[in-house]
C-alpha cells in the first residue's frame, strides 16, 4: 500500500472553540487531495485537554471518520513538542502538516506543497501565512514569506505551520522541549544544521490567527530562551559564512527551483 | 512504498556503539577479527541501520554469520528488531559448528543485549540451506538476507527475483574491477531484471569505505526508502568539494593578507624615510631662516647708518660759510689739543683740571642739545 500521502496533524490543548474551524479546513484539504489522487487524513492529537475538547472530538470522529478524521488522546499533558512527536509516530502517511488548533489551512494549495516536497526531497516545505486577528476574516499582514537564510539564526520568521517529511523528522529525533515556546524555531534550525533541505514555496499555505494570551507572548523567560537558542546554534556568529543546504531554496511546482 | 516502519523513533545510535558490541562478542569468544570476512565498524553500523529502518515483522537469514564468525548475527541480536535470526547450514565444513556459534551468540545476547533493550529476537539454527529457508518464510513476513561476498551472487539474485518481497544485504564487496562478487552481482542485476543493487558507498563521501550493498527489487516496498534515509543521515551541509574550496580560499585569502601586510610594512618604512627627510629639511630651513633674519637686521642697521651719514652730509652741505669756517677751525684746534695734551695740559696740572671741568660742562650741555659741533 502506498503511503506517500499527507497527514494533517492538529495538536490540541484546550482549544475547543477553534477545533471545528481547523478540522473543517483540514477535511476540505483532504477532499481536495483525494480528488487529485493523493491519499490524506486529518489526525488530531489531544494533549490532555480539560476544556471539553475530548467530548467534541469524540463526536466529530464518529461523524467524519469516513472522511479521514482520526483522533488520538495523550492521557497526560506533555507539551507541544510531545504532542507533535506523537503526531509523527501516529501518522499513517509519509508527509505531515503540523497545524495548530487555532489556525486554518487553505485546501486548494496543499497539493502543490505536497508536490514541492516530493520533488525536492526536502525535510520541510512552507509558504506564506496570512495573519488574521481573532474575529476578523481579513488578513492584516503576512509571515513565513522568505526562504531560509542565515538570518534565521538570529530570529525566527518561519512558523511551524508547514508540511514535513515525517521520516526525516523522526530520523533527526523529532521535536525537542528544550526550548518551550520556541519548538518550531528549534526544529527549523536543527534541520538546517543537519544538512536537510527546507524549501519555500511562494504560495499561501494557510491562515494564522493571532489570539490574546498566545503562548509565545505570555511565556516567561522568552528572552532567556531566545538567548539560549542563539547560543545553541550560532554562539560565535559563524552561520552567516557557513554552508547551508537549506539556504535560499525557493521552489514552485512545475517550474522548479527559483 | 510503505512507511509502516515509522512508528517509533529510530535508534540511529553511533558507529562506535554498534562496533563495541561486535568487539565485545569477538573478545569474549576469542574470534579472530581478520576472518574470511571482517565486519568493520562502518559496515556493522550500516547493517544495524538497515534493520532499524525495515518494517516489522521481519526475519533475518544470516548466511554471512559463517564468514564473519558470527559478528553479523551479533549486530542483529544487539539491534533486536528482527523477530528471528536464522542461521542456515554452512556451505562447507568450517572450524566452528553451528551449535557452538549459536551458543556463543545466545550468551552474548544475554549479557550484552539486555544492556541495550529487551531482547525479543529468537536465534535459530536450520539444517536447510538458505534458499530453502527463504522459501519457508511466511507470506505475512518479509526476510532480510545477510550475505557476504564469499556467497553465490547468482543464486542470490535468482532467489530475490523469485521472491521480490525480500531483500538482501551483501557485506564485504570490493571495488569495481577488483571484486568478482560485485561483477557477478552486476551481471545478475542486468537491464530488464527486477533486482537492483544499491551500494551504500555511492550515497555520501563519508561512506566511501563501505563494502555493503542492499539488493532488492526495483519496486520493493521499503528498500529504496531505507537507502534514502541512510543517505540523509550521512549527508550534511558540508561536502568534500566545498570543504576543499573553503580551505583553498582560506589559504588564498591568508596569503593575500600576508602580502598586503608586507606591502604595508614597506610603505610604512618608506613613509618613515620621508618623514626623516622632511625633518632634516625643516631643520635646514630653520637655519636658513635664522641667517635670513640676521642678514635683514644687518641690512636694517646699514640702512640706518646710511640715513645718518646722509643726514650729516646734508647738514654739512646746508650749513652757512661763516659757521663752517668757525667750526672747521675749532675742530682743528680740538684735534691739535687732543694730540698734544701731554705738554699742553700735563696730568694733574691746573690746565688739565680746567680742561676737564670745561669738558664736563660741555658734556652736560650736550646731553640736552645733542652732539658737540666740534666732533669730526
Amino acid at each position: 500500500m502506498g503511503q506517500d500521502g499527507i497527514t494533517i496533524a492538529i495538536p490540541n490543548w484546550n482549544h475547543e472553540a477553534f477545533l471545528p474551524r481547523s478540522i473543517q479546513s483540514g477535511l476540505e484539504a483532504v477532499a481536495c487531495c483525494r480528488d487529485r489522487g493523493i491519499e490524506a487524513e486529518v489526525l488530531v492529537i489531544d494533549d490532555g485537554s480539560r476544556d471539553g475538547s475530548l467530548g467534541l472530538l469524540r463526536t466529530l470522529e464518529a461523524l467524519y471518520a469516513d472522511r479521514g478524521l482520526r483522533v488520538h488522546r495523550q492521557e497526560k499533558n506533555g507539551g507541544l513538542a510531545a504532542a507533535r512527536n506523537a503526531a509523527l509516530l501516529m501518522a499513517r502517511q509519509r508527509h505531515i502538516v503540523l497545524m495548530d488548533a487555532d489556525n486554518e489551512i487553505i485546501p486548494d494549495n496543499l497539493h502543490l506543497f505536497h508536490q514541492a516536497i516530493r520533488e525536492t526531497g526536502a525535510a520541510g516545505a512552507y509558504g506564506n501565512l496570512l495573519i488574521r486577528k481573532a474575529g476578523h476574516d481579513v488578513a492584516w499582514r503576512i509571515c513565513s514569506n522568505e526562504s531560509i537564510q542565515a538570518k534565521i539564526f538570529d530570529m525566527n520568521y518561519v512558523d511551524a505551520f508547514a508540511i514535513f517529511d515525517r521520516l526525516q523528522l523522526l530520523d533527526v529525533g523529532g521535536y525537542s522541549n528544550a526550548l518551550p515556546a520556541w519548538e518550531d524555531w528549534e526544529m527549523w534550525l536543527h534541520l538546517a544544521c543537519s544538512g536537510r533541505a527546507i524549501v519555500f514555496v511562494p504560495l499561501a499555505f494557510g491562515y494564522y490567527y493571532e489570539l490574546p494570551n498566545s503562548m509565545i507572548r505570555s511565556h516567561d523567560g522568552a528572552e532567556t530562551h531566545l538567548a539560549r537558542c542563539q547560543r545553541m546554534f550560532n554562539q560565535v556568529g559563524a552561520r552567516a559564512d557557513a554552508p547551508l543546504n537549506a539556504c535560499l531554496m525557493r521552489y514552485f511546482p512545475g517550474v522548479g527551483l527559483l | 512504498m510503505t512507511t509502516r516502519q515509522a512508528t517509533r523513533f529510530p535508534r540511529t545510535s553511533t558507529i562506535d556503539a554498534v562496533a563495541r558490541g561486535v568487539d565485545e562478542y569477538r573478545a569474549r569468544h576469542g574470534i579472530d577479527v581478520n576472518g574470511p570476512v571482517s565486519l568493520g565498524p562502518l559496515d556493522a553500523y550500516l547493517l544495524h541501520l538497515v534493520q532499524e529502518f525495515t518494517p516489522r515483522p521481519f526475519s533475518i537469514i544470516d548466511q554471512a554469520a559463517w564468514t564473519t564468525e558470527g559478528a553479523s548475527a551479533a549486530v542483529s541480536l544487539a539491534n533486536g528488531s528482527a523477530a528471528r535470526i536464522i542461521i542456515p547450514s554452512q556451505p562447507t565444513t568450517r572450524g566452528t559448528s553451528r551449535e557452538t556459534m549459536i551458543e556463543d551468540l545466545v550468551t552474548f545476547a544475554a549479557d550484552w543485549g539486555t544492556g541495550l533493550h529487551t531482547p525479543k529476537t529468537r536465534l535459530e539454527g536450520s539444517e536447510a540451506r538458505w534458499p530453502e529457508v527463504l522459501e519457508s518464510v511466511p507470506t505475512r513476513e518479509s526476510a532480510l538476507l545477510v550475505m557476504s561476498s564469499c556467497d553465490e551472487m547468482d543464486a542470490l539474485v535468482a532467489a530475490l527475483e523469485a521472491h521480490p518481497r525480500h531483500a538482501a544485504v551483501v557485506l564485504n564487496l570490493g571495488r569495481f574491477g577488483a571484486c568478482r562478487s560485485l561483477r557477478d552481482l552486476l551481471i545478475g542485476c542486468r537491464e530488464g531484471g527486477r533486482c537492483r543493487p544499491r551500494l551504500f558507498r555511492e550515497l555520501a563521501p563519508g561512506l566511501q569505505s563501505s563494502g555493503v550493498a542492499l539488493i532488492a527489487a526495483g519496486d520493493h516496498a521499503f528498500a529504496p526508502l531505507i537507502v534514502e534515509r541512510i543517505g540523509h543521515l550521512f549527508n550534511t551541509n558540508h561536502d568534500f568539494l566545498s570543504l576543499v574550496r573553503d580551505a583553498s580560499l582560506y589559504h588564498v585569502e591568508r596569503g593575500t593578507v600576508v602580502l598586503a601586510h608586507r606591502e604595508v610594512s614597506e610603505l610604512e618604512a618608506k613613509n618613515q624615510d620621508m618623514k626623516n627627510w622632511i625633518a632634516e629639511l625643516e631643520k635646514h630651513q630653520k637655519g636658513l631662516n635664522r641667517r635670513i633674519e640676521e642678514l635683514m637686521e644687518e641690512s636694517a642697521r646699514a640702512r640706518s647708518d646710511r640715513h645718518a651719514a646722509e643726514a650729516a652730509l646734508h647738514h654739512e652741505c646746508t650749513r652757512g660759510l661763516g659757521r663752517t669756517l668757525v667750526l672747521q677751525t675749532g675742530r682743528r684746534l680740538a684735534s691739535f689739543g687732543r694730540r698734544n695734551r701731554v705738554w699742553l695740559a700735563p696730568p694733574g696740572g691746573l690746565r688739565d683740571r680746567l680742561a676737564k671741568a670745561l669738558m664736563r660742562r660741555q658734556r652736560a650741555l650736550r646731553g640736552k642739545s645733542g652732539p658737540s659741533p666740534l666732533a669730526a
